[in-house]
């Protein structure tokens, strides 16, 4: 049986204090300087012994009452000053063992996290996606269970049309900041569709999803007349109406074009920081002023602001959409920060006619925006510590790229849901 | 009259850059506290010099539209 073995400090090495320590300890203390190879220092300890080593005033011995040892160091007239229990020391070999093994779990704990991020982030291949509701699944909205439940997403469009029989049961607010035009029709129709991508649920007539963020709470704001035209004023005065009532995304599926060159609205700039700075996360559409191939322009403003996330359209064959603006002015702002579905989209539109339905295809990267703000509901409910910058990282670090599609035309990729 | 947004510089208030449009015979269209933007209409054509109390000053666009 292994004993315990201890170093013993004495305060001096005369006689009576050596006496001392073997009537105290009922040991027999042999000096040091009388080992050798035939009368080595374990043998004498392990006889009941201990060893003196003078020169360093410490004596070596083991089996002894632990109790004792500390209550001598407390006794004045006992010559022990200090001890502690031998520690074990692995040989070199052992200890380098041990830490190539360290270094291996490392080196696979990195392999493994090179791994994970290579699965999140493989390239989508070319699917031929035909249905419908396309874009919902290629953002992968199955693999959620969240429904932006509680979270206040605002559009701010032509309106909406609240007599859409999807919408008949939800509780929606809003404002119009058009003169003359009210919030709850929808002429239009441009504000329906969008607000149908973001929020709405299932259709009425065959049961398929179309809406992304169906639990969330609507919101509308008429900033664009009954012909599709705003301005600056109507803008500012909804998103300040919507930072007021504390909502947490404000989807702008509008834009004005901008020159090559052009920098960002330092208006615009400031106003996404400071809705940022207000837990508000803007989110734009890129424009859809291009002529791709073989023309493709810049990023048209709002969303050419840093501080305000750019959407790019890609159609269901994961091409780019032939319209969809690009990170061209990316040297003084304006790239793009993810791409979404925005051709052929399906969502609710205003029954215009008898022979009308009440949905509608549409493509721009207008449709693009509200896949995006949609989404960002169900990460704010999903993460609901997360502020609104860490929602737009979370929104961009998630997102896949798509293979052969440039930085410039998608930035980080196509949104993705984070499966729960 | 043309319209234009200025954005507050951090350190001044609404109050002192009211003081300042007026002086420089300029009418105030609205405040946003939120944003920390003055809108303002005027006829007379202005220079970021006369403003060192916004970051920027921008004329309002008309040409939004659905994309």
């Amino acid at each position: 049986m292994a004993k315990n073995r201890y170093i013993v400090l004495l305060d001096n090495q005369n006689e009576k204090s050596i006496r001392d320590v073997e009537k105290g300890f009922s040991v027999s203390v042999t000096s040091s300087e009388y080992l050798s190879k035939e009368n080595r220092s374990f043998n004498i300890i392990d006889n009941n012994h201990a060893v003196l080593y003078k020169n360093l005033g410490v004596v070596v011995v083991d089996d002894v009452d632990e109790e004792q040892l500390t209550r001598s160091i407390a006794d004045s007239r006992s010559p022990v000053i200090y001890f502690e229990k031998e520690k074990e020391f692995f040989p070199a070999n052992e200890i380098s063992l041990i830490n190539d093994l360290k270094t291996n779990v490392d080196q696979l704990k990195n392999k493994i996290s090179e791994l994970e991020n290579y699965i999140r982030n493989k390239p989508i291949p070319k699917p031929a996606v035909t249905e419908l509701e396309w874009g919902l699944k290629a953002i992968g909205i199955g693999e959620t269970q969240f429904s932006g439940k509680g979270i206040d997403v605002c559009i701010l469009d032509t309106g909406f049309d609240v007599s859409h029989p999807d919408f008949t049961d939800r509780v929606i607010d809003g404002k119009s900041f058009i003169e003359d035009e009210e919030w709850n029709k929808d002429p239009n129709g441009h504000g329906t569709h969008c607000a149908g991508i973001a929020c709405g649920n299932v259709r009425n007539d065959t049961g398929k999803r179309y809406g992304i963020a169906k639990d969330s709470n609507l919101k509308i704001g008429k900033v664009l007349a009954n012909n599709g035209k705003g301005t600056t004023s109507s803008i500012i005065d909804a998103i300040d109406w919507a930072i007021t009532k504390k909502y947490r995304i404000i989807s702008l599926s509008l834009a004005s074009p901008v020159k090559l060159n052009e920098k960002p609205s330092a208006l615009f700039e400031t106003v996404g920081n400071r809705a940022l700075d207000s837990n508000c996360l803007i989110i734009a559409a890129a424009g859809n002023e291009s002529k791709r191939p073989a023309l493709p322009l810049p990023v048209s403003a709002p969303a050419n602001s840093l501080s305000i996330m750019a959407v790019a359209a890609i159609d269901n064959q994961m091409r780019i959409a032939r319209f969809s603006n690009a990170g061209i002015n990316a040297a003084t702002g304006g790239n793009i920060n993810v791409c979404a579905p925005g051709v052929d989209v399906l969502s609710s539109y205003p029954k215009k006619s008898a022979n009308s339905g009440n949905y509608l295809l549409l493509s721009g990267t207008s449709m693009a925006t509200p896949h995006v703000s949609g989404l960002a509901a169900l990460y704010m409910e999903q993460f609901p510590d997360l502020n609104a910058r860490e929602i737009w990282e979370l929104l961009e670090s998630r997102a896949k790229p798509i293979e052969n599609l440039k930085y410039r035309d998608i930035g980080k990729g196509l949104i993705q849901v984070i499966q729960r | 009259m043309k319209t234009y947004f200025g954005v507050i510089r951090d350190g001044w208030s609404f109050k002192d850059v009211k003081t300042k449009l007026t002086n420089l015979g300029i009418k105030i269209g609205k405040y946003y506290p939120k944003l920390k933007v003055v809108k303002f209409e005027t006829d007379k054509e202005i220079f970021q010099i006369d403003f060192d109390f916004f970051i920027a000053v921008e004329e309002e666009k008309e040409d939004f539209i659905i994309q």
